[in-house]
């Protein structure tokens, strides 16, 4: 067997030339990183992917991915510019990364710089137009108090997706802020929904075809797990519709209770605490 | 080493060796693609495969079912679509895929074929730069190497004596048998706190996971087992967290496994495997898989 090992080797080596030995700790430090962000532990991913990429000899090949990694694990605790300084290496590295510039544009949001994490999207546009850069510019732009810039990118994201009531619900909310809704072509894009069921409802809000003093019925319709989610949605897209109506005082009151109440994984729950920033 | 031979070969599943090298002794093992291994943002490993000039990025599935193309890239490339005719096939969350296409000119590390079908996956199940999939209909024609610390991806000819494959280390390593299912997945049995289990080796799991059904079962888990802590729900239902102790197979001890505990139901896959052993545990070892041997040759990830 030995005698057959050796002639393995030789094989091997003649064939692909002599592979670089790998470095146990960097490799090690490497491996724990990318475990410990799919487990959520980013204080762990972020030292272990320190670890790997400062002992040196990590293969060229993993050295973008812990840059990305650690990135990641920045933003999950709210670390944005050491994500932002992570971002730029990658994006050094990996040029053709078109959705690195989304990440690095969530890591400028997360800076408070609007404008940078904009013009990150909209290089990742220009690249490779797709479903998630318009839905996160669209989203951003809203932000920005750009809610025509808002429109048009969901508007793109609405020609891919016409069933998605979300996605509809964004735009025609846009367009209410940026005073440029149409109730026909409003109308139109409720036609072309998956269902009529929740949230269909603010959207008739939005384009006239449903009273606000009725969301609160319309949101304990349906399953009834469903319904606590519901109702955190209706405060929040009906103080949207009051601040499209510029009415901040009705406003205020439900998106304090979008922001107790929403799940914190929900984006009502983001958005409504963003606004209640901005009455500050 | 007397003879160099230029040969071409061409195998079953449509690549051919267009120029690879190989030695006239018996043993000898012939490595006909070494490709670069990059890392997905879901920790998973990702090979470049050149389609009709476009070269994507490929996570490499060895629980898979039959090499795919993303919805994204059949539309970007505009390449046919045609439906499945018995369509059976669904994924982890009860993803449908009921649409295959044809597409021309592929080299894959310098194998090469005019034409090969692909299944077409739906593009938001697969993580951001992700363009499809490379199954076992493609990695069983070979015997593959995952090393995974120095970002290579190695396919070798299966035809060589029963040799110790784990060449690239002198220190100790496991043989470990497996076997085939219908689908070409690779299966053994591991113990886990003792308990035996069949698994699946999944390249193209993030994590592992065990069957909660399964779990409960084995290790006579209650409804409210305090020592079963739930994980953040997912839109494939909650999963769980068990302290495990160990996970052995063939000489391969792994201290506290991470293992998600998720329902059949959930993953809206009733005929899953047992447990899937996925990237967590994988990404930790150096594999050659011997497919005509049907044999697993592990050391760990760093061993050299």
């Amino acid at each position: 067997m030995g005698a057959g090992l050796r002639r393995l080797l030789l094989v091997v080596a003649f064939l692909g030339g002599a592979c670089c030995a790998a470095s146990a700790a960097a490799y090690d430090d490497f491996a724990r990183g990318i475990s410990a962000n799919l487990q959520g532990d980013a204080p762990l991913a972020v030292t272990s992917f320190s670890a790997a990429l400062a002992a040196g000899d990590l293969n060229p090949t993993l050295i973008p991915s812990a840059y990305r990694g650690r990135a990641i694990a920045y933003l999950r605790q709210n670390q944005c510019k050491p994500a932002i300084a992570d971002l730029d290496a990658y994006i050094r590295l990996k040029t053709a990364d078109v959705q690195a510039l989304e990440l690095r544009g969530d890591a400028h949001a997360c800076a408070g710089d609007l404008q940078a994490a904009d013009s990150d999207l909209s290089l990742a546009i220009a690249a490779k137009p797709d479903r998630a850069a318009y839905w996160n510019r669209g989203r951003l732009r809203w932000r920005m108090k750009k809610f025509a810039g808002a429109a048009d990118d969901f508007a793109q994201v609405v020609t891919i997706e016409p069933q998605n009531g979300y996605v509809v619900l964004w735009l025609e909310l846009s367009r209410a802020r940026a005073g440029t809704l149409d109730p026909k072509v409003g109308a139109h894009d409720i036609d072309q929904l998956e269902s009529r069921d929740w949230p269909a409802p603010l959207i008739k809000l939005f384009v006239g075809e449903a009273k606000q003093e009725d969301m609160a019925a319309a949101a304990l319709r349906g399953d009834s797990k469903a319904v606590p989610n519901q109702q955190c949605e209706a405060n929040f897209y009906v103080a949207e519709w009051w601040l499209a109506h510029q009415d901040a005082a009705s406003a205020k009151p439900l998106l304090e209770a979008a922001a107790q109440n929403c799940p914190k994984n929900f984006v009502e729950y983001n958005e409504a605490r963003f606004e209640l920033s901005q009455f500050k | 080493m007397k003879t160099i031979l230029r040969f071409a070969l061409s195998l079953a599943m449509g690549l051919a060796a267009t120029c690879a090298m190989a030695d006239e002794e018996p043993c000898n093992i012939v490595r006909v693609a070494s490709l670069v291994m990059s890392v997905d943002e879901s920790g998973s490993p990702n090979v470049p495969m050149t389609v009709e000039g476009h070269v994507l990025n490929l996570l490499i599935d060895t629980g898979g079912f039959q090499s795919m193309l993303s919805s994204a890239v059949v539309a970007d490339l505009r390449l046919p679509k045609f439906p499945v005719i018995e369509n059976n096939i669904s994924m982890f969350g009860g993803v449908r895929v009921d649409q295959l296409t044809s597409a021309n000119d592929i080299d894959f590390g310098g194998l090469k074929a005019p034409r090969m079908i692909f299944l077409v996956i739906p593009a938001q199940t697969l993580s951001p730069g992700v363009d499809g999939l490379l199954a076992p209909d493609i990695m069983r024609a070979y015997d593959v190497e995952f090393d995974f610390a120095n970002a290579k991806f190695n396919m070798f000819l299966k035809d060589h004596c029963d040799a110790n494959m784990a060449y690239w280390s002198k220190d100790d390593h496991a043989e470990i048998p497996f076997s085939y299912d219908e689908a070409g997945h690779i299966k053994f049995l591991v113990e886990v706190d003792g308990k035996s289990v069949r698994v699946a080796l999944d390249t193209g799991s993030s994590r592992s996971w065990m069957s909660l059904e399964e779990a409960r079962s084995l290790f006579d888990l209650k409804q409210n087992d305090p020592a079963m802590t739930p994980l953040e729900k997912t839109e494939n239902g909650y999963s769980y967290k068990y302290p495990f102790k160990t996970m052995t197979f063939g000489g391969v001890n792994v201290s506290n496994p991470d293992l998600e505990l998720i329902s059949r139901k959930d993953s809206r896959m009733p005929g899953a495997p047992d447990l899937i052993l996925g990237m967590g545990i994988l990404r930790q070892l150096h594999m050659y898989i011997a497919s005509k041997e049907r044999k697993l040759y592990v050391t760990a990830a760093s061993a050299h």
